[in-house]
């Protein structure tokens, strides 16, 4: 029987969802061998006009990661969906905007005029921005258009699983991967990850207490954290409780608490807005009947860039999706 | 000119101003009741703007009066911070207002909503319309 044919793909990605499908060490050997692989572009050298030529359908399964920013990215996609049975969003990026979202915090022109006029390593006396198109000696040089909006894949193409983490770890690839070989796949739609909160996989949730009252929000530079000891409760915002668990923990056992980019658990629609609902409900909690309004509004404005920190890898993908310009 | 006419949804808890013969003080669109204005989760908001809502009202007992005793205070909280953010997302935190009314105040209530859809008025439609995507 003809091995299921694969295909990995690449947006506006850090190359660290690459790096993780290599993390997959050994096992790669074992995959490699059960599939053939068509399309990778950043190990193989297979083009754009090799997928063109095969049939719709013809790839089984297509892991596409990053978020959409580039014109280029949107017509890739679509190529990649008219030519694979199923498409699974590979890592945060292409599950929620992840990093590369943040950008709808801006848009082109502001991102444009930082990045090639006002950045002070920047050294352009004449203001020259990319084009979509240049004429020069030889002919016209083409660029990719690039979007205002930063989306995320099923924003722009139909996705039919997701793959979440920054990167998705190896642990979850490999159970995606042989669901699919062994026709084993939960429902379209589905988050191939389990379901519950970060917390409650968390190796310090014990200390995690009954009522969470947080009176000082600090940044983790300003503490010394204490590594058997829940983040939150060290005033530390942590976004376990709002956040889709399976990574293993990483940023936890590393000391530092989790920024949130599993996404949201299993049925919440906003990962930001739970967030913000869980952070400012423990704002104060253990005193809100003699905090002053002063002093209520000093805790409310000492938590740091709220919507950076919320929505760190769930803007695009998240209700509002950009900031209004 | 022709003023803008406003949708307004109104999120009130049951033992504040908005019992039943309150359902129809929201002339500009709907009155959703709750157990208690702690019920109303940021999400709800968010989701009334983005569902056509021009403007959203929080209604709640005043802090310390609370039936709950202290579901108010949670509310303050989360609608202060939810204001910050959305300045961040570039929407005016005036769309998003606190009432604390007590449960008799009917004709506060019609007031206070007038009040907001007014200012509402003058702000003209939320923007939902995202930027040109491609
Ligand atoms: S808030 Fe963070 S540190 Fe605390 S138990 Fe949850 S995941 Fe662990
Ligand atoms: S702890 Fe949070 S940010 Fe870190 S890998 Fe896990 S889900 Fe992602």
């Amino acid at each position: 029987m003809a091995k299921p044919k694969v295909a990995f793909y690449w947006c506006a990605s850090c190359g660290g969802c690459e790096e993780a499908v290599v993390d997959l060490n050994e096992n790669l050997l074992v995959v490699a061998d059960a599939v053939d692989i068509v399309f990778w572009p950043v190990a193989m050298d297979f083009k754009k006009r090799d997928v063109e030529a095969m049939q719709d359908g013809e790839i089984a399964v297509s892991f596409i990661n990053g978020a959409i920013r580039l014109e280029e990215q949107e017509e890739m996609v679509h190529l990649m969906r008219r030519k694979s049975g199923l498409v699974v969003a590979f890592g945060a990026c292409a599950h929620l905007g992840g990093i590369p979202g943040l950008g709808n915090f801006h848009d082109r022109k502001s991102i444009f005029d930082r990045q090639f006029l006002e950045a002070p390593t920047m050294v352009n006396p004449e203001g020259v921005l990319p084009q979509t198109s240049t004429m020069v000696d030889v002919g016209e040089l083409t660029l990719p258009a690039f979007f205002d909006t930063v989306q995320t894949l099923d924003q722009t193409i139909d996705v039919d699983y997701y793959l979440p983490g920054c990167p998705p770890p190896p642990d979850l690839i490999l159970n995606a991967v042989n669901a699919i070989l062994e026709g084993k796949l939960p429902a379209k739609g589905a988050v191939l990850a389990p379901t519950k909160a970060l917390c409650e996989t968390c190796p310090v949730r014990d200390s995690k207490p009954e009522k969470m009252a947080i009176r000082e929000v600090r940044r983790p530079w300003q503490v010394r954290m204490d590594p058997e000891k829940c983040f939150l409760s060290q005033g530390v915002i942590c976004m376990g409780p709002a956040t889709r668990s399976g990574c293993g923990e990483s940023c936890i056992r590393a000391n530092m608490p989790c920024r949130g980019c599993f996404g949201p658990v299993e049925g919440v629609e906003d990962q930001g807005a739970a967030a913000l609902a869980m952070v400012a409900s423990m704002l104060g909690l253990d005193a809100e009947e003699s905090l002053t309004e002063a002093q209520e509004a000093e805790l409310i404005n000492s938590v740091p860039d709220p919507a950076g920190t919320f929505y760190r890898f769930s803007l695009a993908g998240s209700l509002l999706r950009r900031k209004r310009l | 000119m022709n003023k803008y006419a406003p949708e307004i949804a109104v999120f009130a808890c049951n033992w504040s101003s908005a019992n039943d013969e309150q359902a129809d003080c929201n002339p500009y669109g709907p009155v959703v009741r709750t157990m208690c204005s702690a019920r109303v989760e940021p999400v709800f908001v968010l989701k009334a703007l983005m569902a056509g809502a021009d403007g959203v009202m929080v209604i709640g007992c005043n802090p310390g009066d609370c039936h709950y005793k202290r579901g108010s205070y949670k509310t303050f909280r989360r609608m202060a911070l939810l204001k910050r953010m959305l300045e961040q997302f570039g929407i005016a935190p005036e769309r998003l207002r606190v009432e604390w009314l007590p449960g008799e105040d009917h004709p506060g209530m019609q007031a206070a909503v007038e009040s907001f859809a007014e200012e509402i008025a003058w702000m003209g439609p939320f923007p939902r319309q995202l930027q040109q995507v491609a």
